[in-house]
């Protein structure tokens, strides 16, 4: 049985058509990439697939259980977590505090047990900010766990939202434009960072870049979007020369020539 | 005019005296302040009359000469200039201007007359306020540093804990035995404290905009003062007592087991129609919540002015005089506990990543939708709690006093504080209480002085006194290995570390 299985998934945001017809299937343990120019719907799908919209049409198949109608945080609580384009920690909170509420489907007390300082909360609590500090030791984080999200440098910032993501013990990882704003230095750390982080964590990946570098040295399938349609897939080698992918970003051949 | 009041302040600061002193009075822990302010207050029951009159004070300042200082100003009437404007009939403009004119100059005048007595006032009472509180508080303060930590370190937790939370109760108490206005301005304080501090729950550490908190408090008054005067006291209202032998309990504990009843069952029904409200509301974010809370705040008093078996308009008279300085001490410690345990913890601190990026929250597990409605439901359960402590303080509760002016007071305490700082609520629930009273002499007038103070307020601090961060404070629990895991206050040293 596939991880993740996609059929014929359309969304439409009043007429206006973002992802139509899309079908993927991802076995566990893959690093793949979704890929296409701006406004192709690639975050659309990303947002489908984790609750934050409501697929018009299709389904999301994921370890034989539909997800489409199912509320972000379960979604999450089944093993899916994401990072976002644009970065979305929670800036006024400690790195330490960003982990704990990271945490906060594994919460098994209630409003009482928070109130009263139960047992039950103090091993709980105490469980959330082991796990946490553990995590950020891993990630060399730890130095920073006192620090306010917001005040990391901003290369920090891309990497706490992953290690973020961590925390949710996730089995899929999505990762929208891990790379955006990086120089080719930082690129390279974050190849590296991202084949450890699947190793480690036994992770299976769904990347979005617009990095070609990257897409191109890490992922082991491609899939190309365009105007929400799916328009090429299929290994590295083989999309970077499909003549409709060069199309999409580059315009027909005449016109680049 | 900044830069030359800053620098006074650098040389102020920079004089090895105060400087010594400041370095001093940062070290000392929480209990020894308090411990210098159960002396202050001793001092003053014993030798204040008396240190008072040397002054040339009337009496003792009841509340730190404040109302001594303004009630200067008490015959200031300006109906006097704004009423010939608007004359019942329209034959002349002349004659009214005049006379607004001569009402303006000589209300001026009287103005500019009071002024000197009330410097001099103000002089008197800063001098008692520095002899009986000033002195005491710091001087203690400083000497009782080292025997504070001590002792700290060698109590456990939370015998420390109660041992501050004692010795507070005792300064408090023994403050408001001097005078009973006194302690009526503290039961207001204390109320005020859990009114703010739940509202900032709301709206600092979510982000939401409730602006109707005075409607919880209305459903809290009027339910535990139903239950209290139905159930256990025998009054014209609703007859004979329904349950008379709980208050009839042995070793006089039945008028508490019965008040602490009623006041949680106003709670609970103030956090179930805060309920009705919130599920619509929560749907969509953003001013949704402040019309719908704002209406909600009507609709309750609406209800209850038509109402004639509760009283209606006129108000429910006959509520038992249940309520007093220790019920409401113990119930806006327990209130700022509660809300400190909740936001602190991991739960709690769903709340804050709501405010930061409601979809990251939401994405990271945090199940947004029933976070917000508990901590929606909690807020409105602790204002419910306030507004049932407030009906039995005063004899009669009326539908008037929970209107619109009541939830933009909360509103005003949460933003002077600061969004999100619990120190910040109840600093500004105490300074708001007492400014609120103090202006009393003004009459009107009041109402034009505090929006201005929230004008200026907007102006230069539109982050509140203490923006969101909370006053740490020191409780000479430093060097002990059993911090508690979820209490970290965000501190600003680690974001100078990085900056390093």
């Amino acid at each position: 049985m596939p991880l993740l299985q996609i059929n014929h998934l359309s969304h439409f945001f009043g007429g206006l058509k973002a992802v139509d017809d899309f079908t993927l299937t991802l076995e566990e343990g893959e690093l793949i990439g979704l890929i296409g120019p701006n406004g192709a719907g690639k975050t659309t799908v990303f947002n489908l697939v984790t609750g934050v919209y409501k697929a018009t049409e299709g389904e999301i198949v994921y370890r034989g259980q539909d997800l489409v109608g199912v509320p972000p945080h379960k979604i999450t609580g089944l093993g899916i977590s994401r990072t976002f384009q644009t970065i979305r920690l929670w800036d006024q909170m400690s790195v330490l505090d960003n982990m704990r509420v990271a945490h906060h489907g594994q919460v098994d007390y209630g409003l009482g047990g928070a109130l009263l300082r139960l047992p039950g909360y103090r091993r709980a609590e105490a469980a959330i900010t082991d796990h946490s500090m553990n995590l950020l030791k891993l990630f060399d984080f730890d130095r920073f766990a006192e620090i306010k999200a917001g005040n990391l440098p901003y290369g920090e910032r891309r990497r706490l939202e992953i290690v973020r993501a961590m925390a949710t013990r996730p089995k899929l990882l999505l990762l929208d434009e891990p790379a955006a704003g990086m120089n080719p230095g930082e690129i390279d750390s974050l190849m590296e960072f991202i084949h450890w982080v699947r190793e480690e964590f036994d992770l299976t990946i769904w990347l979005i870049e617009h990095q070609m570098r990257l897409v191109m040295n890490i992922c082991e399938r491609l899939k190309v979007i365009d105007f929400g349609k799916t328009i090429a897939e299929g290994p590295p080698e083989k999309v970077r020369n499909d003549p409709s992918v060069l199309e999409a970003y580059l315009g027909e051949q005449a016109e680049v020539l | 005019m900044t830069a030359t009041r800053q620098s006074i302040f650098a040389r102020l600061r920079a004089t090895p005296a105060v400087d010594w002193l400041i370095v001093r009075m940062r070290e000392a822990p929480v209990l020894a302040y308090l411990v210098g302010m159960l002396a202050a207050v001793g001092l003053e029951i014993v030798a204040g009359r008396f240190i008072a009159r040397a002054l040339g004070l009337r009496g003792l300042p009841v509340l730190f000469g404040t109302i001594d200082v303004l009630e200067h100003f008490g015959n200031l009437d300006l109906s006097g200039i704004l009423g010939p404007l608007f004359p019942a009939t329209t034959e002349t403009v002349v004659a009214p201007l005049a006379q607004s004119g001569a009402a303006l100059i000589d209300q001026l005048l009287t103005f500019l007359s009071d002024i000197p007595p009330a410097l001099l006032k103000l002089l008197q009472v800063t001098v008692y306020n520095l002899i009986v509180f000033g002195v005491p508080i710091v001087g203690l303060g400083v000497l009782l540093t080292q025997p504070a930590y001590w002792l700290m370190k060698r109590l456990p937790r939370w015998v420390g804990m109660l041992l501050q939370f004692a010795v507070l109760y005792a300064v408090v108490r023994l403050w408001g035995a001097t005078n009973d206005y006194r302690g009526l301005v503290l039961m207001y304080i204390g109320i005020n404290v859990i009114l703010s501090v739940s509202l900032n729950l709301v709206n600092g550490y979510m982000g939401e905009f409730s602006v109707g908190h005075g409607g919880f408090m209305a459903v809290g008054a009027y339910v535990s003062a139903i239950l209290t005067m139905w159930l256990f006291i025998n009054e014209d209202v609703f007859g004979p007592a329904l349950l008379p032998w709980v208050v009839n309990l042995p070793l006089g504990i039945g008028q508490g087991v019965g008040f602490v009843l009623a006041l949680f069952i106003g709670g609970i029904a103030s956090a179930v129609v805060s309920l009705l409200v919130a599920i619509p509301s929560f749907r969509t974010r953003g001013d949704y919540l402040a019309i719908v809370t704002l209406a909600l705040n009507f609709i309750v008093l609406a209800a209850v002015n038509n109402m004639d078996s509760i009283g209606g308009a006129r108000g429910l008279n006959g509520v038992p005089l249940w309520s007093n300085v220790a019920w409401v001490f113990v119930f806006a410690v327990l209130s700022v506990l509660a809300v400190h345990n909740l936001v602190t913890s991991t739960f709690g601190k769903g709340i804050i990543a709501i405010r930061e990026d409601e979809i990251a929250a939401d994405i990271m597990s945090v199940d947004t939708k029933r976070v917000k409605l508990v901590a929606f439901m909690f807020s409105s359960f602790l204002a419910g709690i306030a507004g049932g402590l407030f009906g039995h303080v005063l004899a009669y509760v009326n539908p008037g006093t929970f209107g619109i002016l009541k939830s933009t007071e909360v509103l005003v305490m949460v933003y002077l504080g600061g969004m999100g700082s619990i120190t910040g609520s109840i600093v500004a629930a105490l300074i708001f209480t007492i400014l609120l009273e103090a202006l009393r002499p003004l009459g009107v007038l009041k109402w034009v002085f505090i929006p201005l103070i929230l004008i200026l307020l907007m102006i230069y601090r539109p982050q509140g006194l203490f923006g969101n961060r909370e006053i740490t404070l020191n409780l000479g629990f430093r060097g002990r290995k059993d911090e508690e895991p979820g209490e970290r206050p965000d501190r600003e040293v680690g974001d100078a570390a990085l900056a390093d």
